[in-house]
């Protein structure tokens, strides 16, 4: 199984929503495709790490975003049995749709690094509020992988 | 016209994947709909995710839309004024069946038994 986090921009509030859930304690900061806006318009999962259970954490950034979970929910169902299961994770923030828009306009010769700072003061402005909401996510799937670890074999 | 959903989807079907039938190498068909007309790519990235893109087939009927039956279906679904934009959407269909019908036996000599459309 893998972790897909979904949102306006992949790169931005839905990677810092995402590091949380990671084994290993890593500062968003630090992450390889963190703010890499040229990645983000690509529309490819991002893999950022591993999750607790060793299972691998994308995320993915889209315009759509709740149409492209619907349709990454769908494909997972159609996989079956046989394929990896996928647990796609809509994050939808106040303010994502502006900081989409600025990693847009970051696009821009010249001026873009105005909007580009802009995106990542937003994230610095939300930084805890997305972190709790990770860890949040974080702490219910370790409970629910220790629930089936602890279930008696039958 | 009697193929299920055909012109009868909603915003909210939007990203659902519709099981329309078998073809005749018993190939599961099935239709999607999202907004945006570049998403092949998206749902090939998707797939491997879930380990079985070799299972997938996806054949975009995106360039196949014609301005009659963009109009046609803009009128009926997103106005909803199926008297006025289905006779549209018709002729629409109409004009593009002949390229569709070719889309689909591209489609069908390309995939291998066993692989969803």
């Amino acid at each position: 199984m893998s972790y897909l986090f979904i949102g306006k921009s992949g790169v931005f509030e839905t990677m810092v929503v995402a590091s949380a859930l990671l084994k290993e304690k890593t500062d968003y900061l630090d992450l390889a495709y963190f703010s890499d806006i040229q990645l983000d318009t690509e529309r490819k999962p991002i893999l950022i790490g591993e999750a607790p259970d060793g299972r691998g954490v994308y995320t993915l950034g889209d315009k759509e975003y709740q149409i492209t979970a619907i349709m990454a929910e769908e494909l997972s169902q159609l996989a079956g049995e046989k394929g990896r299961p996928l647990a796609v994770i809509p994050v939808s923030f106040p303010g994502d749709q502006g900081t989409y828009l600025m990693s847009k306009l970051a696009m821009i010769p010249l001026v873009g690094r105005f909007f580009y700072r802009a995106c990542l003061n937003r994230v610095l402005a939300n930084e805890d509020q997305l972190l709790a909401e990770g860890e949040a996510y974080r702490r219910h799937i370790l409970h629910h992988h220790h629930q089936a670890a602890a279930k008696p074999l039958p | 016209m009697s193929l299920p959903y055909f012109d009868k989807t909603h915003p909210r079907d939007f990203g659902r994947i519709r099981y329309v039938g078998r073809d005749d190498r018993q190939n599961q068909v099935y239709v999607l709909g999202t907004k945006r007309s570049d998403s092949g790519q998206l749902l090939q990235e998707l797939s491997s995710l879930t380990g079985q893109a070799e299972q997938f087939h996806f054949a975009s009927t995106m360039s196949y839309v014609n301005p009659v039956l963009r109009l046609g279906g803009w009128l009926s679904r997103s106005l909803r004024l199926p008297a006025i934009g289905r006779p549209l959407v018709l002729s629409g269909i109409k004009m593009a069946f002949p390229a569709l019908v070719r889309l689909a036996n591209r489609v069908t000599v390309d995939v291998q038994p066993g692989v969803t459309q």
